[in-house]
């Protein structure tokens, strides 16, 4: 009863240090999907439907995952309205980076069989393995089964792959 | 699903326990899955190191835009302020609509209450069996005091043919007492001496209030009919008005009678005629027995109103009749005597005065007018279209209706126009709101 009154009014401390905990999460997650242009823009944008619709969360998933939840929302709206189909790679990508010990594959070659993959699988890898989300969070985040997220990130990489089964060391 | 496809999983942590157990025991028994699974944990591996670093922008602008969005905002003050200003101008603009409503509710009632009270006191008759019976309380005509003597004059032969009035008069005698009672019940000495006198001399009749014009209801009504009536001879019919005016305690107040010889002259003839309300309904009868009746309207103007108030007034007056003669008696100065003696001459001016008044308006209300119009049949008012033009008609009524069409699309647009102060800032206000809503 006093934890559901206190989500049906806020205080203003609690909604900061949300903003302060996730903003970094938030932005970088805009960033990547829409480029870093929009990304202040629209991590403001999630903040403040996040302050405005606080007292709706149950408290039954992490505050990170439906913060993000709220960004993938605010984010598709953006793409619905600039007409964007498709993420460029780049965004979230950069084959310029310091090179990792054990790479088996040429980043080039990584980046094209990356950008044969559907929009949906590329999310599940972009969500798991650049922003390190859990499948259940991906699966809330995305508000599909979970089973359906495991299916996605296994498809993704058997098309990887297979996509690079040449240069494959 | 088979081991294969559990693999990433496998590597990703997010298997339970029986799946990782047979992922570990399938991987123990066969090398090519292990090196499968060295080449899912490298690819994540170079993901990972390939994420493009992202500095972070915006951070402090979007904190104060959260803080500022906490502080109650002039928009909302705004359009509180516009929402109780619509409220307050529909309130202002409607309400002397619901005002009109609420006392047209209660003339309708007025008028139901009096026209089941008139149906009732209808003498059957089948020549108004198909006339209209319109009756209402509009105000009609103004007050004639003149009236009243042609009452007196004719009141003996209204007594002496209206004896059902005495038996309704005398059934209503105790509701009149019951009115008149607290009136005079403490009047002074020379208050009961008058009404003594008025008792023992019943001549002037005017004199005396008649509630046998009160309605079912309480009301007093002043009744008043229109009739027009087709006759056979213009002069019997003359005549027979004139003996219906004499019968029905009233007289004739007015008459025109156009009746020249000759046979393709429409003969008419009209009155007006004033009988006492008791006899109204019998007059009405007996007139429309005259002929055929073309049409008949009556109506009643409720003088109720005034009389209470007249009565009100002079029971007051006689109470300040009677505290002045109280402070006579005890009055002992020639100036205190004199002073009172003064306001008591004043009151009992007053007193005369309303008396008066009251008088006027039993005399109206004793006395109700018919309007008769008679044409001697054969007259032109009963002509009909020699053929029905329905072309005629239907350009008519096509154009009605245009007209209807165009009147109503006038007024909308009035409508539109005048209301505009209310329904343009709501527009506004709406537009405003949902254009804020979508940015």
């Amino acid at each position: 009863m006093a934890k559901s009154q206190a989500q049906a009014r806020p205080d203003q401390q609690t909604i900061e240090r949300l903003v302060t905990e996730h903003y970094a999460a938030v932005y970088r997650f805009c960033a990547r999907r829409a480029g870093e242009d929009a990304a202040s823009d629209l991590a403001q944008e999630t903040f403040l439907i996040m302050q405005k619709s606080y007292a709706k969360f149950q408290g039954k998933s992490k505050p990170s995952t439906w913060i993000i939840g709220i960004a993938q929302n605010v984010v598709r709206n953006h793409h619905r309205k600039t007409k964007i189909a498709d993420v460029p790679l780049t965004d979230w990508l950069d084959p310029a980076t310091p090179a990792h010990d054990k790479e088996i594959c040429d980043r080039q070659a990584l980046m094209q069989a990356l950008g044969k993959l559907s929009p949906d699988h590329r999310e599940a890898v972009l969500l798991h393995e650049i922003e390190g989300h859990t499948y259940a969070e991906i699966a809330e985040i995305l508000s599909v089964p979970e089973g359906t997220v495991k299916s996605r990130l296994h498809y993704a990489f058997l098309q990887l792959r297979t996509q690079l089964a040449g240069g494959l060391q | 699903m088979n081991v294969k496809e559990n693999l990433k999983a496998y590597l990703d942590g997010e298997l339970n326990e029986q799946e990782r157990a047979q992922v570990e025991q399938a991987l123990a028994q066969d090398p090519s899955l292990q090196q499968e699974m060295d080449q899912l944990t490298g690819l994540s591996s170079m993901l990972k190191s390939m994420a493009k670093p992202v500095p972070i922008k915006g951070y402090e602008a979007t904190r104060e835009r959260i803080a500022s969005a906490a502080k109650p905002s002039l928009a909302f003050v705004w359009k509180t302020l516009g929402a109780v200003a619509i409220v307050s101008i529909l309130a202002t603009m409607f309400f002397p609509v619901f005002a009109q409503s609420k006392e047209a509710a209660k003339r309708t009632q007025d008028m139901m209450a009096a026209k089941a009270a008139d149906v009732s006191s209808t003498p059957a008759s089948g020549s108004t069996s198909s006339v209209t019976d319109d009756l209402s309380f509009e105000e009609k005509g103004e007050y004639t005091p003149g009236a009243g003597a042609g009452v007196d004059l004719k009141r003996k032969d209204y007594e002496s043919f209206a004896g059902g009035a005495d038996v309704r008069a005398k059934s209503r005698a105790p509701m009149e007492e019951s009115r008149n009672g607290p009136l005079y019940g403490n009047n002074s000495e020379s208050s009961k001496k008058s009404i003594s006198e008025k008792s023992a001399n019943p001549a002037p009749q005017v004199n005396t209030y008649n509630p046998g014009l009160t309605l079912n209801n309480g009301h007093d009504i002043v009744r008043n009919a229109d009739l027009s009536v087709k006759v056979a001879d213009i002069k019997s019919a003359d005549l027979q008005v004139k003996a219906v005016a004499a019968r029905s305690g009233g007289y004739l107040e007015s008459s025109s009678v156009y009746a020249p010889e000759g046979e393709d002259v429409v003969r008419t003839a009209s009155y007006s005629i004033r009988v006492d309300s008791h006899q109204f309904d019998r007059a009405v009868g007996q007139l429309s027995a005259l002929g055929e009746v073309l049409s008949v309207s009556t109506s009643g103007d409720d003088i109720t109103a005034q009389i209470v108030d007249t009565d009100a007034r002079l029971k007051a007056m006689h109470s300040e009749e009677d505290q002045y003669l109280t402070v006579l008696k005890s009055a002992k100065k020639i100036g205190e005597i004199l002073e009172v003696k003064d306001r008591l001459a004043n009151v009992r001016q007053r007193i005369e005065s309303l008396e008066a008044q009251k008088k006027n308006f039993k005399s109206l209300a004793q006395l109700s007018t018919i309007t008769l119009s008679l044409t001697e049949d054969g007259g032109p008012v009963d002509k009909k279209p020699a053929e029905d033009d329905w072309v005629g008609n239907s350009v008519k009524n096509a154009g009605d209706i245009l007209g209807a069409v165009g009147k109503f699309l006038a007024q909308t647009l009035i409508y539109v126009a005048i209301l505009s102060p209310i329904w343009v800032p709501v527009l506004l206000i709406g537009f405003w709101s949902y254009r804020k809503t979508k940015s």
